[in-house]
């Protein structure tokens, strides 16, 4: 596996090593640690401090609203293909508690997806993170594990329901399968990426206390591999939720991908964007509290 | 030598912008700067700082870390704006950086997708001068610090004191009147430094210009410099001028050196 | 121990390739015991299938004319996101006024994973090869968008600096200094981009095509037919490979100027 040195702006390895080609994961914005601290002045060039440009952002986004709203209502683009704001505001409503057209409500579905989509991302990653550590740090482990998994890792999780399908029928397990191999790959490959970036000097020093290899690599290896875990987690997470949502959509019979499947037979396009939304902001959230986890458990960043 | 006219006996000479003799090349007068910080503490950094620059001599600013120096750098060349107070260019109010004000950086500032022909024939080629013509002249200046040859090289292939070089050679491919250093040795080793002060005196012999150097290095200052202008803590003002007097080659075990150098050091706030 | 020397060691390169013959040796020692039924093909009836589709036709086409297929979906989607995408992001990043009104729609767009605009793409553009390009777009343009953005916004001040220095105008400082910052930035999203296109092309087949690699392994789960599942996973992998190491020699062509460890 390639790397590059983590630099600032594109934050470094982790990106570049979940790619190719690499389950789909929404790129993370680089950490703003280094360069934003080093000039206190604005950047040279740029206009100052964009406070101020908060009435443009509103104005922008009210415009878009209306411009929605104006094409469903005015028929430039017709209702069965396109539903307006308030359509997609009262059915979100109305799915809170009933249970047409799908079969069941937005929090059932919701429910649905979301556990399918933890247990195996957690699943996951408590195999995936140790398992890339310890590639990462002892070579005979490496050696032996790497061309296996380098065999798997370029075939894009979604290319695996179908096999899936055959070999463990349409239903749960499948689905799990899926998305637990989705969460598996990114968090092997930014543990291993992580770990091998730890800094030669601090392995010395290390050695240098009499610490055992063991201790060297629970003591030094791990902490200093963490931030990449946690880019590597926070892959994970967007690549699983994205192919849970896949399974749901191709073979599923509950869920928000299946929701949105029966929009679409139904012709119902305020149901699909309402479970389009829905999609969207849990993937956020999710991401969001993540970080917030990340910024508790590993303040330092590497830039 | 103007510098001769400069009063060096009195420790608190300001020279209030203007020295006995001709205009001088640059001027600040009364330059105040503060910056907020965290948590809206505001920290005074430049403090009424009045010093004058005359052509073609190598002025050297000396004084402590984090004092401001490279803040005050930033005034003279136009790439920061004083809170009160002006610096002028033969009489004309600095307002914005110009070709006229060439910077050297402390951290070399080198363009790293750009060759070393690339990178000291950018300052012409913003002006819009053609490209055979800008790169004869890089090609100049480039053999003027010593690295011909090393035309096609890219940043990462140099080592310290070679990128620094192409620092050097691009502030001067520009046709700047004043040259302006920002601790330009301040992040090469020893050895390394020891080769560079020679070279940038011999470049200045070769390629007069009006010099502005910033350290924080005492010896440095002193081996270098026509004149050194010591400023204080933050918030930094200008405690005191010294006229160097010694010839070129300078020599850091000489008596006479030695002396300036103590008498410096114990007006200064370095810590030594 | 993390060891990061870099002498050649041959030996290095015997351990692996041993391992990966003995994997595949397993594979078929396992199946030859007859546990599996026809659930997992072995090795040598992966390698049959893949010589058999080679050369007779599957469905519409040929076996090139389905990777060609999925191809021309990819990159066509992938060229027009690079049209839209980089100078929006380039923008977005550079112009705080042009931030504040386009960056909340985007990021409004932004979480909903490409997938997820299946059913409205089918809805609006029917089953053909519109809806298919779309999806693709969508999944290349949110990392190309990004890349630049960030790539441009944390242009380095000082080299900025210098260039004010010089004597450079907002322009210049726009198209000398922060554009060739940010192509390592670039080139990152057009990989994530591609890589993600590569995925949706095999979603947005799998839903409704008659041709394309996607096409393939449904056919083959349709069949019951794992060999042809498994051949077409491996020729998946194999050719998303294949354009990220396009890709990554394209970059090295156009920034000569980046350096890469290898480990």
């Amino acid at each position: 596996m390639t790397t590059r040195p983590p630099s600032s702006p594109d934050s470094g390895a982790g990106e570049r090593l979940a790619i190719a080609p690499a389950p789909g994961e929404q790129p993370q914005a680089a950490t703003s640690a280094g360069a934003a601290g080093k000039s206190k002045r604005a950047i040279a060039g740029r206009p100052q401090a964009s406070g101020s440009l908060w009435w443009l952002s509103l104005l922008s986004v009210t415009g878009f609203l209306l411009f929605w709203y104006a094409i469903v209502r005015f028929e430039i683009i017709s209702q069965a293909l396109l539903a307006s704001p308030e359509q997609v505001l009262t059915t979100f409503i109305s799915k809170l508690t009933s249970r047409a057209p799908d079969g069941a409500t937005l929090g059932a579905n919701f429910i649905t997806s979301l556990k399918l989509c933890l247990t195996g991302y957690i699943s996951a990653v408590c195999v995936g993170v140790p398992l890339g550590l310890i590639m990462g740090w002892f070579r005979k482990v490496d050696e032996i594990v790497k061309p296996l998994f380098e065999m798997i890792r370029p075939i894009p999780p979604i290319a695996w329901i179908p096999l899936a399908i055959l070999w463990l029928g349409i239903g749960l397990p499948a689905k799990a399968y899926i998305i637990w191999l989705s969460a598996f790959v990114p968090s092997v490959i930014n543990s291993y990426a992580g770990i091998k970036l730890t800094e030669p000097v601090l392995i010395s020093v290390s050695r240098t206390f009499g610490a055992t290899n063991w201790e060297t690599f629970l003591k030094v290896g791990v902490p200093s591999a963490l931030p990449m875990v946690f880019t590597g987690l926070r892959l994970s997470l967007s690549s699983a939720w994205m192919t849970l949502v896949a399974a749901e959509l191709l073979a599923g019979s509950e869920g928000l991908g299946y929701m949105i499947q029966m929009g679409r037979t139904l012709a119902r396009p305020d149901v699909i964007i309402v479970g389009m939304l829905t999609i969207g902001c849990t993937g956020a959230a999710m991401g969001y509290l993540l970080e917030k986890l990340e910024r508790k458990l590993a303040p330092w960043r590497r830039s | 030598m103007e510098a001769r006219d400069i009063d060096v006996t009195n420790p608190n000479t300001r020279n209030s912008g203007a020295c006995r003799g001709p205009q001088p090349k640059i001027a600040a007068q009364n330059v105040c700067k503060s910056f907020a910080g965290i948590g809206g503490a505001v920290t005074e950094v430049l403090r009424d700082i009045n010093l004058a620059v005359v052509e073609n001599e190598f002025l050297v600013i000396l004084g402590p870390g984090q004092c401001g120096k490279t803040t005050f750098l930033n005034i003279v060349c136009g790439l920061d704006q004083p809170d009160s107070g002006s610096v002028y260019l033969d009489g004309e109010e600095v307002v914005g950086p110009d070709p006229k004000r060439g910077m050297v950086f402390q951290r070399m500032a080198l363009f790293p997708w750009s060759t070393v022909m690339e990178n000291v024939a950018m300052g012409p080629k913003l002006r819009g001068i053609g490209r055979k013509e800008r790169e004869e002249k890089a090609a100049h200046f480039i053999e003027l610090v010593g690295l011909a040859g090393f035309e096609k090289s890219y940043p990462h292939q140099l080592s310290g004191g070679m990128k620094q070089r192409v620092g050097i050679a691009r502030a001067y491919c520009n046709d700047p009147e004043v040259l302006l250093m920002d601790e330009p040795f301040g992040h090469l080793d020893a050895q390394t430094r020891y080769q560079m002060e020679d070279e940038v005196l011999r470049i200045w012999g070769q390629a007069k210009r009006t010099v502005i150097f910033v350290t924080n290095n005492i010896e440095e200052a002193v081996y270098l410099g026509n004149r050194i202008v010591l400023l204080g803590r933050c918030p930094a003002s200008v405690k005191a001028e010294y006229a160097i007097d010694l010839p070129w080659p300078r020599r850091y075990t000489d008596p006479k050196f030695l002396a300036l150098r103590k008498e410096i050091a114990d007006n200064s706030d370095l810590a030594l | 121990m993390a060891e990061l020397t870099s002498r050649f060691r041959p030996k290095a390169h015997v351990l692996p390739i041993a391992s990966l013959f003995l994997m595949v040796a397993l594979w078929q020692l396992v199946v030859g015991t007859g546990n599996f039924g026809k659930a997992l093909p072995s090795p040598m009836a992966v390698a049959r299938q893949f010589w058999l589709m080679l050369f007779e036709p599957i469905g519409r086409t040929s076996l090139y004319g389905h990777i060609w297929a999925s191809l021309v979906r990819v990159l066509s989607a992938f060229v027009v996101a690079i049209i839209t995408g980089i100078p929006l992001g380039l923008l977005m990043g550079w112009n705080k006024k042009f931030e504040a009104m386009v960056k909340p729609i985007f990021e409004m767009f932004r979480p909903i994973p490409p997938i997820a605009w299946i059913p409205l793409a089918i809805l609006w553009f029917g089953i053909d090869e519109t809806p298919k390009i779309f999806i693709c777009f969508i999944g290349a343009f949110v990392p190309v968008v990004m890349n630049a953005y960030t790539g441009i916004r944390f242009t380095e001040p000082m080299l900025l600096d210098a260039a004010r220095m010089l004597g450079g105008n907002r322009r210049q400082l726009f198209t000398e200094v922060a554009i060739p910052s940010a192509m390592g930035a670039i080139f990152a999203g057009l990989q994530n981009g591609l890589s993600l296109s590569w995925m949706c092309v095999l979603a947005a087949e799998m839903v409704g095509a008659q041709e394309g690699i996607g096409y393939l392994i449904l056919l083959g789960m349709d069949m019951s037919n794992p060999a042809m599942i498994i051949t077409g996973m491996l020729l998946i992998g194999a050719i998303g490979a294949a354009i990220a190491v396009l890709l990554r020699y394209a970059e090295k062509r156009i920034c000569p100027w980046k350096r890469e460890i290898s480990m």
